[in-house]
């Protein structure tokens, strides 16, 4: 007999990863409050794109484990500002869609206590910094790890980083 | 850490840097690191100073072991860059003796316009 109730397999919480309790025919049940078990769509979370937002989401709650020197060179912990601009830039990645359009993100503590997301793909080379305040810069690169342009985006210009992002090729 | 009174080594572009990095992943679920070309390199972010710093710390490849510079594998790697990059770039590269670390050097100034050629730049990773 599994240790686990039914119940306990179902609860969603901060803590753990959500797609490992995810398979298709539930979650799709659950999210559309069909009572047909031979409901066969493949629920978002299940998907590869989802299962990368998932990851990343929780790689940036787990910034909040970060203690002072976390890099052995003094880096600070990161502020919880800091944390909810990412949280609210992944949120707005996924709703452009961009995971599914061949950007590898990637998200990194920043040292002095800021995050930072990384966005590569063959013709792009581009960073979103969030400082401790919640501010965020956009950096582009060029091929060569030039900046080539670097400019500040507010929250609600957030809509436009997919933009900046189709936008970002290598100049030359 | 203090530094100590003589400098006595010159870093030249022929030398070689070590900068640690964290690797630890689960189950924190912290992520420092991605793979680049099949190798676990650090992010651009490494190499940033923060505002108050004078310069981004190193080792001198040539005072020191990539095991010396690590400290604790478990939770910590090595990547080494060629000291050419950023003297190449205009940055001044000068050793910082600390009392427990001879090869302690550092790369003088804002490193954050130059972070990404530093990532970019890694030679080795230990």
């Amino acid at each position: 007999m599994s240790k686990f109730s039914v119940k306990q397999l179902f609860i969603f919480d901060d803590q753990q990863p959500l797609q490992m309790f995810v398979t298709g025919s539930t979650f799709s049940m659950i999210a559309d409050g069909s009572k047909d078990i031979r409901n066969n769509r493949i629920p978002e979370a299940a998907s590869v794109e989802g299962i990368k937002f998932y990851q990343l989401q929780d790689v940036i709650n787990g910034f909040l484990n970060l203690q002072q020197n976390w890099d052995s060179y003094n880096a600070n912990p990161i502020s919880q500002n800091a944390i909810e601009g990412a949280l609210e830039v992944l949120n707005q990645l996924k709703r452009s869609d961009i995971f599914s359009k061949g950007v590898e993100i990637s998200v990194f503590p920043m040292r002095d206590g800021g995050i930072q997301f990384e966005f590569d793909a063959n013709n792009l080379c581009a960073e979103l910094e969030i400082n401790i305040d919640g501010e965020m810069f956009y950096i582009l690169y060029d091929q060569e790890a030039n900046i080539i342009d670097k400019e500040k985006i507010y929250s609600y210009e957030l809509s436009e980083l997919s933009n900046l992002l189709e936008d970002g090729t290598y100049a030359g | 850490m203090v530094p100590t009174q003589d400098d006595d080594y010159v870093i030249t572009r022929k030398d070689t840097l070590y900068r640690r990095f964290p690797i630890s992943d689960e189950p924190k679920y912290e992520a420092f690191w991605k793979f680049e070309n099949g190798r676990k390199v650090p992010s651009s972010a490494a190499f940033k100073t923060k505002p108050e710093e004078d310069g981004l710390s190193v080792d001198i490849a040539a005072l020191t072991s990539p095991e010396q510079t690590q400290g604790n594998s478990l939770k910590f790697g090595v990547a080494e860059i060629s000291a050419s990059t950023p003297i190449y770039l205009g940055y001044q590269c000068i050793q910082n003796k600390m009392l427990n670390n001879r090869a302690h050097a550092l790369i003088l100034g804002d490193t954050n316009p130059i972070a990404k050629k530093l990532s970019k730049a890694i030679i080795n990773v230990y």
